[in-house]
């Protein structure tokens, strides 16, 4: 018997002591631990994947998740002179305050956009720290994706919020407190995004549409370039335009001739770069085509009488995309009116982020360089293409800033560029406070910019984060 | 068996089996020596056979014990030898045998405790060497409370224990049981349960059965709670099983039937009468939709949805053994239909127990409990019910009904259908009047309108076209084996196997729904497999003036959880209504997690002269669910005691029979992990890539998307309790028991904790902060009468619990705003210097006159939505600074009190429990009769418009949840032995039992239940509170019988 116990007894020992350190640190079975991921190329595809997957948001009906680029709209398009909710602006409502300017420092939306695009961040932070298990060959082409998109967003944050917090690596709460809540100088950012721009242009091709290319690393530098150029860096106009003619001269792009086809064909001839969602997946669907529509709870992006007596004055039918509630008299927008609404969570529209017209109209504002006329040909060209595919075919003699601006109005109405042309126009507070004078809005100059979140603030603790004037 | 001191049966059994063992180690080669042999019975003063009496030659170890009629027989060796009969709850006798062969013996019972022995965690000890706080509750009559759960027949026994039966699906839902208050934030704070030394889940409460227990013992302080290390904190349930006893096979039946019925709320039997009278007082004429619901009549929706239940039990076992082998075997089973209209319990359960000897230093046990039980849930919480009925709206449709239906809209209505709301909007309805010979005079014509408040699915349909089984297999296998090495030393190792398998089955109908596509089946798989090893070397050593009993040992564990739970949707009839019968299936949830724990423990008891006595233990554990930096974690405790009765100054006391002063100190943790993620819980430390599919190029690829942080950091919640106390016996321990106080200061708590959103993640799972409980508990037994044939004993027990968050970091004042449906979400606060969770929000003033509200008549008792709320700091305007604390749900004081009497063969014991100083945050009848609806708006006319608030947001839903109940009452009646001989019966006893016969709640109160707390999801201790109408307090009757033979 004591032959037994003592068996067991070594059984026992081994059984425990002899494996201690892997005894309590069990295998993760359902899952993979992000510390021991990286190992080589195979696994850097997948996480860029998961960069683009941030972007994409996560598809909800509720406000607590990465709503991402889904929600995008409430902020840029319905701060514009463009879109409104459907019940009209509400200053106690979340998702109707962006209309009337009375955005509040708790507001949802923000606070979920800030999170979810600082997500982003981290996603592509995690490639870029974990880059050294890429191969030689392979290398340069993950770290342009992850700066791409990094560069994307940044470029979104600082155009709504100002100087923000720049992590450029993983960040720990406890370690980097000094990261998260130290606002950086709006130009440092500008300068990091014109870096990382510049490696995305370097090491990319133009394989892809809904994932970077060189061509969308381009265009978004030109973008950067004339809202620096805008700013005072007169310079930049043509670094702008340098870039513009590389991707036209590339022949890779060209206009749809169906204005409509750009949003109803997907990665389409016209496309730079878009974010992709394919339907009837909660999981890969996306959210904003249902609640912009009539079928929403919420109702958002309907359009304003401001534009509609705009599409009215100028006799626009292609790209008037209004229509009619079956509500009542209000009228939705129709650029990405769902294909498939069989429920709230499974639209597949593609998000365009940047496409051939937005390039064209681009070069010509880096040859206007800030002035208020030109008549060069190449310019007057390119701006006729885009206007004669919307049903003006008589040519243009010369193109004005204001003209310009009204062009990119019709063109790349309820895509998100409104709000940002205005600013880089220098017509924002005229334009909105006119606009908000019209529809009962309390603008101010402050309002150009939204509020950093107030949770995040308040978590600031003794670092004391700033707000935004006038919040 | 008549015993007014039930509790001491298990010491009985125990100091037997070990007089037993005793007798025979060492002393069998011996019994040929000698042939004189003593026989006799042994016999209580009221003249029954005592079965299991120890007998012990004095001064050897040569023993027996009585069998079942009390009889013994015994070998001597010396003619004058010196017999010794020791038997637990009764005093010793020595006799002189004296020539003598054959003997009557009667034993006086023995009303002091003191000799009791307690388990204490791998280990057991005299109660009156106890220095922790231990209380020890013995299942003499526990088996015959009708409750489905063995956890359910605790309330009230144990002071510093509350039990609360908070939740809202019915019959078999596990109660929340918080020893000495809530000393965590991240929802595990229930204590740890430990079956015959290993630690289970606590979901075993609802599979194991009342009847195959012997004691439960309830560790409460950090230092009794310490030999338990990581997993102490909240204190530990132990429960010790029943062995054979040597002997002839012993059967015993229980068997217990009766009725049950719900506690019902006269809030919500309002009355149309009553709404034609409000609205005639106020209008002068009565609407048309008015006058159609007093033609649809009343129904009283609570009688058809609290419509009580049967329950019965049968538990059959048999028990005996020989010298060597012992045996415990039962097979149970027990039904409980609940009070509602659809939860239901099934209960199976079969136990064997084989305890062996294989030589005289080495023994072996098995023990092997499998059990399945079956439950349907009530899943459309009682609250709904409200919303969805209304006293016009009649249970199912008759020809009378339909004529009242719109069958422009719904043609196909027959008779004997669901019935929805909204069949009766938009219908013109002609009554017909009669003059006053009863002859038709003409007919009254009414317009229905919009009469339904609710569009939905009708309340029958939610609640008997949706299903939810829950079926559970359980097995509990053990092998422990002992070796003992020499007099001093033994080895006792244990090996524990825990199985357990939940088959959860949800099926939604095409009917339960609004639309038929909407119906649904689910199918989750949850299996659970746990393997505990325990290696002990113990040491156990009486010298002079010295006890020491001293354990070394170590411990193992691992547990293994996989979940898959799969949807499947695309019914267009119910014929199959399962996951089988769907078109499309998909995975909702998968996981397989894994976890390890190993331990090393030590502990030494001391008593020098059986007066002064020590404790001092420390258990280290390493554990798989902490970060790498933490794996290890220390667990010391020290006790300290003084038996002041036994000095010399005291030992004359006439007044004070027992006293004892004792103090300790004890540290404890808490590893349990509450994430919204449960494949987190096991590796909260681990940053997370989870297999997700994106959309990329047209296409769908995997990716794996990272959840969280890493935090290498993360540890233990951890719990320091000091706990002085006294126990005391007077006037011959005719009144005895104890005073406790206590104080757990409890940190490093776990909590999801915001951070800067600027990492990635708006949360990091953390140490944070610091939470304090102190009380004080008392308790007292009183012998108020000890006559033969009457026996009268009171049980008083108290406690009191002050909980308060004393430091919570950065996150102080932080609003907590649960998600339950945009329209009930409701706010909690944090804030140090108050206790953990507490309820917040707007101080209410007054309701909003009718005349200002929509349409105050359309909804039968309804409500205004908004109410007029307090400007607390007076600054004219209402904003987020005039919300305040409104209360929270810890109750400050909860007491019971127990009586028990033994009048001739009758026996009555009752007890009362009260809880006071709770409140609850009530929103049950809200949702039928003040939420969002468009009919309790306030219109915009109403004055001071600027003072309004939401009414669920207002002290206006915050209720007393102080309750007082006649929890149990027993009354038996024990058979007469001459009338049970003719049929081979030992003893008999038949009863009858009743629970909450009386249940007295605050008159503000207006549910079903004021213990019934939501917990769950966004529900965390640091929520806590919130009431949606739950399941109701239950009253049952049953009447029993227990059967010996």
């Amino acid at each position: 018997m004591k032959a037994i116990f003592s068996k067991t007894l070594v059984i026992f020992s081994v059984i425990v002591i002899s494996s201690c350190d892997d005894y309590l640190e069990p295998e993760p079975i359902s899952f993979i631990s992000q510390e021991f991921f990286f190992a080589d190329d195979d696994d850097l595809d997948v996480g860029i994947l998961n960069i683009y997957d941030g972007l994409q948001g996560d598809n909800d009906q509720q406000i607590v998740d990465f709503r991402s680029t889904q929600i995008e709209y409430m902020l840029t398009e319905m701060r514009s002179d463009n879109a409104r909710a459907r019940g009209g602006g509400d200053a106690t409502s979340d998702f109707q305050q962006f209309e009337v300017y009375e955005v509040n420092t708790n507001n949802i939306i923000v606070q979920n956009y800030y999170e979810s695009m600082y997500n982003v961040i981290f996603r592509a932070n995690l490639i870029l720290d974990n880059l050294d298990a890429a191969s030689e060959a392979r290398r340069g082409e993950f770290e342009g994706e992850a700066k791409f998109v990094r560069a994307y967003v940044y470029f979104q944050l600082v155009r709504l919020f100002g100087p923000v917090p720049m992590p450029l690596k993983v960040i720990s709460p406890d370690d980097d407190a000094a990261i998260a809540f130290t606002r950086v100088a709006t130009d440092v950012v500008y300068a990091q995004i014109i870096e990382d721009l510049q490696v995305a242009v370097e090491n990319l091709n133009n394989q892809f549409k809904t994932r970077a290319s060189k061509a969308a690393a381009q265009a978004l530098l030109a973008k950067v370039y004339l809202t620096l150029a805008a700013d005072g860096q007169m310079a930049l106009y043509e670094e702008a335009r340098l870039l513009c003619d590389e991707i036209i001269s590339s022949g890779e792009y060209e206009l749809m001739d169906d204005y409509g086809e750009i949003f109803t064909i997907e990665k389409n001839d016209e496309i730079i770069f878009a974010i992709d969602y394919i339907e009837n997946n909660e999981l890969t669907s996306q959210n904003f085509s249902w609640e912009t529509s009539d079928l929403g709870d919420r109702r958002l992006n309907y359009t304003t009488e401001n534009i509609r007596s705009v599409w009215d004055s100028r006799e626009e039918t292609v790209r008037d995309v209004r229509l009619a509630s079956i509500i009542d008299g209000q009228f939705m927008n129709t650029k990405y009116s769902t294909n498939n609404p069989t429920g709230p969570l499974q639209s597949g529209n593609d998000w365009i982020v940047l496409r051939y017209a937005d390039v064209l109209l681009m070069y010509v504002e880096a040859v206007l360089a800030g002035g208020s006329v030109t008549n060069n040909a190449t310019a007057i060209s390119y701006y006729d293409a885009v206007r004669s595919r919307a049903g003006f075919l008589l040519p243009s003699l010369s193109i004005t800033k204001a003209k310009l601006l009204e062009e990119r109005r019709m063109e790349l109405s309820f895509e998100n560029q409104r709000l940002f042309d205005l600013i880089r126009f220098n017509e924002a507070i005229n334009v909105l406070s006119a606009h908000a004078d019209a529809t009962g809005g309390q603008f101010q100059n402050t309002d150009l910019l939204l509020p950093i979140p107030q949770n995040e603030r308040n978590l600031s603790g003794d670092f004391n984060m700033p707000q935004n004037p006038g919040y | 068996m008549k015993n007014i001191l039930p509790r001491f049966k298990i010491l009985r059994i125990a100091i037997s089996s070990l007089i037993v063992l005793f007798g025979f180690t060492g002393a069998m080669p011996d019994l040929h020596a000698q042939n004189q042999v003593i026989t006799g019975t042994v016999v209580s003063e009221d003249g029954e056979a005592l079965p299991g009496v120890a007998i012990r030659v004095q001064n050897t170890t040569i023993g027996t014990v009585t069998d079942v009629d009390g009889k013994f027989s015994i070998e001597v060796v010396e003619k004058d030898a010196a017999l010794v009969f020791s038997y637990v709850g009764f005093k010793p006798q020595i006799i002189l045998i004296s020539g003598r062969t054959s003997f009557n013996i009667v034993l006086e019972e023995d009303i002091t405790q003191l000799s009791e022995v307690v388990v204490i965690g791998y280990g057991t000890q005299k109660k009156s060497h106890l220095t922790g706080a231990i209380s020890k509750l013995t299942n003499e009559n526990l088996e015959q409370l009708p409750f489905a759960r063995v956890d359910d027949a605790l309330v009230g026994q144990v002071s510093g224990v509350q039990i609360s039966s908070t939740s809202e699906e019915g019959v078999g839902s596990d109660p929340t049981i918080l020893v000495r208050g809530v000393g965590s934030i991240t929802g595990g704070s229930g204590p740890l349960l430990v079956i015959d030394g290993a630690p289970v889940d606590s979901e075993f409460f609802g599979n194991i059965d009342m009847n195959d227990i012997e004691s439960f013992e309830i560790l409460k302080d950090a230092a009794s709670a310490a030999i338990f290390g990581s997993r102490g904190a909240n204190g530990v349930i132990m429960i010790t099983t029943k062995e054979g006893k040597e002997g002839a096979v012993k059967f015993t039946y229980n068997g217990f039937a009766g009725y049950q019925e719900g506690h019902k709320s006269e809030y919500f039997q309002t009355s149309i009468n009553d709404h034609v009278a409000l609205e005639l007082a106020n209008n002068e004429f009565v609407s048309d939709a008015t006058r159609i619901k007093q033609l649809l009549g009343d129904t009283d929706w609570e009688d058809i949805v609290i419509n009580g239940g049967y329950v019965t039990s049968h538990s059959l076992s048999a028990r005996g053994g020989s010298q060597r082998t012992k045996y415990s075997t039962s097979l149970s089973y027990l039904h409980d239909e609940g009070v509602l209209l659809v939860d239901d319990f099934k209960k199976y359960n079969f136990k064997a127990r084989v305890d062996t000897k294989v030589s005289d230093k080495f023994s072996l046990g098995f023990n092997i409990n499998p059990s399945y039980t079956k439950r349907r849930r009530y899943t459309d919480a009682l609250r709904q019910m409200v919303r969805q009925s209304a006293p016009w709206l009649p249970e199912r449709h008759t020809a009378r009904t339909l004529q009242f239906v719109n069958f422009e809209d719904f043609p196909d209505l027959q008779p004997g259908d669901y019935v929805w709301q909204s069949h009766f909007d938009d219908v013109t309805v002609q009554d017909v009047f009669f003059d006053d010979n009863g002859n038709i005079a003409g007919f009254n014509e009414f317009e229905s309108g919009s009469i339904s408040n609710t569009g939905n699915a009708g309340p029958l349909l939610r609640i008997l076209e949706r299903e939810t089984f829950d079926e559970r297999l359980k097995v509990y296998g053990n092998v422990k084996a002992n070796y003992k090495i020499n007099d001093d030393f033994s080895l006792k190792s244990n090996i524990t196997v825990t199985f357990q398998d939940l088959l959860q089955t949800v099926y939604r109908g095409t009917e339960s729904t609004n639309f038929a596509g909407d119906a649904l089946a689910r199918e989750r798989n949850q299996s659970r497999l746990r393997f505990v090893e325990n290696l002990f070397l113990n040491y156990s050593k009486d010298f002079a003036d010295h006890e020491i009993d001293a354990v070394l040992g170590i411990a193992g564990e691992q547990e293994i959880d996989r979940t898959t739970e799969f949807e499947g949707n695309g019914f267009t009839n119910d014929d199959i209504p399962r996951i089988e019968g769907a078109t499309n299936i998909f995975v909702r949830e998968g996981y397989t997690r894994e976890r390890r724990l190993i331990s090393f423990i030590g502990r030494v008891n001391y008593a020098f002269k059986d007066r002064y006595l020590a404790s001092i233990s420390v258990r280290r554990d390493g554990s798989s669910i902490f970060g790498s930096n933490n794996k290890f974690g220390t667990f010391p405790a020290f006790s300290f005691g003084w038996r002041v009765s036994e000095e010399g100054f005291l030992s004359g006391s006439s007044i004070i029979s027992n006293l004892k002063i004792r103090a300790s100190y004890g540290v404890t943790g808490n590893d349990n992990v509450n994430l919204p993620i449960p494949v987190q819980e096991f590796y909260p430390y681990l940053p997370i890539l989870r297999s997700e599919p994106t959309a990329v190029e047209g296409g769908t690829a995997q990716t794996f998307n990272p959840i969280n942080i890493a935090n290498d950091n993360l540890r233990w919640e951890r719990s320091i309790e000091i706990n002085p106390g006294i126990d005391f016996g007077l006037f011959d321990n005719r009144i005895n028991g104890s005073i406790e106080y206590y104080r757990r200061t409890s940190d490093d708590l776990l909590l999801d904790v915001p951070i800067s959103s600027v990492t990635g993640f708006t949360t990091s799972f953390l140490n944070i902060g610091e939470v304090r409980n102190e009380g004080i508990e008392v308790n007292f037994k009183t012998f108020n009468m000890n006559r033969s044939n009457f026996k009268w004993s009171t049980n008083f027990i108290a406690s009191t619990n002050e909980n308060t968050l004393t430091d919570f970091g950065d996150a102080d004042g932080t609003v907590f705003t649960p998600s339950d449906g945009s329209d009930r979400n409701t706010e909690w606060i944090a804030s140090v210097g108050n206790p953990i969770s507490n309820f917040y929000g707007f101080v209410y003033e007054s309701d909003v006159p009718l005349e200002y509200r929509a349409r105050p008549f359309e909804i039968i008792g309804s409500k205004s939505q908004e109410v007029y709320v307090k400007d607390l700091n007076g600054d004219g305007i209402i904003n987020d600074d005039d919300r305040t604390i409104l209360g929270n749900a810890y109750p400050e004081f909860i007491w019971s009190i127990t009586n028990e009497f033994t009048i001739g063969r009758f026996d009555v014991s009752f007890m009362f429990q009260g809880s006071h100083g709770a409140e609850t945050r009530n929103i049950a009848d809200l949702e039928g009769f003040s939420l969002s609806l468009g009919a309790n708006a306030t219109t915009a006319e109403a004055p001071r418009s600027e003072f309004l608030r939401p009414r669920v947001l207002t002290s206006d839903i915050i209720q007393d949840a102080s309750f007082l109940a006649l929890r149990n009452l027993n009354i038996g009646y024990t058979l007469p032995g001459n009338i049970l001989e003719q049929f081979k019966i030992q003893s008999a006893r038949v009863y009858a039992s009743a629970s909450n016969l009386l249940y007295f709640h605050a008159d503000n109160f207006t549910g079903w239940n004021p213990e019934s707390i939501r917990q769950g999801g966004d529900f965390t201790p640091i929520t806590y509170g919130y009431n949606r109408g739950g399941s109701p307090i239950v009253r049952k009757v049953v009447l029993g019988v227990n059967i010996n033979f």
